[in-house]
């Protein structure tokens, strides 16, 4: 009896092809409480998975000053991953130096995985 | 790698503390406050027990509260006792003086925090001042004769004019020396806020006249 054998490669899940900058405006002494939406679609360019998965989370690679960051009320450190699941829950803030006189600006690099991949992309 | 840029908006509440002034007897010092109207401002003064080295005779000594404490809010005097709360309006200066301790190896010292609330959020300034002469009070411990401070005998002047910000006014001392400092209505006002040439002394208060009977003491250094 002849045999026909069928080989399905396995399908490799890419990483998100884009993450662009993001920005916000805050006054002194408010907090700035991040949100899925902030860190993905409002991003410049978007947040874009080849698959579509959502993002997964969030590799803080350098850290603002004047202020904090900080995740479950804790400050964050370099290289700190934050789940977007607890950024959906609102855990994950800047809190600026209080008395800031002048209007300044800061800044602090990230990455972001998807689910399917797990990998940094940014 | 992605950056993500927060912009800050400058907070309109600032402190500003004037150099201090220092006499034999007590620093005095006082504060500008800077806020928009209608804020609320509140000012605590606390007297600090730093165990670490205020030790007098083997008990812990707590330091002696300010004295002279007032703010003058949009150039009205009101004088208060550790705490106060005040709807910022136009201008606030908060004014305050630490005393000689009296006791060997202790200073009068006093934590100023000042506490704005607006709209927009909270914000804060905080600081320790002191007094580092633990000689003999003035007063009743040591009573000091003016004349004997270095200084000539306060000369009393009026503003010719009331309500008028920003209007100096020029008065004629009796000597030619340095002024030693100058208060309006019991306010020691910042070396800034006057010149002097030969006997005229130019006054141009920051917070303006309050009234022609306003009561402007200048004291001239003996030497």
């Amino acid at each position: 009896m002849s045999q026909y054998t069928i080989t399905v490669n396995s399908r490799t899940n890419l990483p998100p092809s884009q993450v662009g900058d993001g920005s916000s405006t805050i006054d002194y002494g408010e907090t700035l409480v991040f949100t899925r939406n902030l860190l993905t679609s409002l991003l410049n360019p978007p947040y874009q998975d080849p698959e579509g998965d959502a993002a997964s989370e969030l590799l803080v690679e350098s850290l603002p000053g004047n202020g904090v960051l900080e995740y479950n009320g804790n400050p964050v450190q370099i290289n700190d991953i934050i789940p977007f699941t607890d950024i959906d829950n609102g855990l994950f803030v800047f809190r600026p130096d209080a008395g800031i006189t002048t209007a300044i600006t800061v800044n602090f690099d990230f990455q972001i995985s998807d689910v399917g991949s797990s990998q940094f992309v940014g | 790698m992605a950056k993500y840029i927060i912009n800050i908006n400058a907070t309109t509440f600032s402190v500003v503390q004037r150099s201090t002034i220092s006499t034999e007897c007590a620093d005095i010092y006082t504060f500008d406050i800077f806020a928009e109207d209608g804020d609320t401002i509140d000012i605590d003064l606390t007297a600090n027990n730093l165990i670490d080295y205020f030790f007098y005779n083997g008990t812990v000594v707590l330091s002696n509260n300010a004295t002279n404490l007032h703010y003058i809010s949009n150039g009205v005097r009101t004088d208060f006792v550790d705490t106060a709360a005040v709807t910022y309006d136009t201008s606030l200066v908060l004014s305050f003086s630490l005393e000689n301790s009296g006791k060997p190896g202790f200073f009068n010292n006093i934590t100023v925090n000042i506490q704005n609330q607006d709209a927009t959020g909270f914000n804060e300034y905080e600081t320790i001042v002191t007094r580092e002469d633990d000689g003999l009070k003035c007063g009743t411990d040591c009573e000091l004769i003016p004349n004997d401070l270095g200084l000539y005998p306060p000369q009393l002047f009026n503003p010719s004019l009331a309500s008028i910000p920003d209007q100096s006014e020029a008065f004629t001392v009796l000597y030619t020396t340095d002024v030693g400092f100058i208060s309006i209505n019991g306010l020691v006002i910042d070396d800034s806020e006057y010149s002097q040439v030969g006997t005229s002394v130019t006054i141009d208060p920051d917070n303006g006249w309050d009234d022609i009977d306003d009561e402007i003491l200048i004291f001239q250094n003996k030497a």
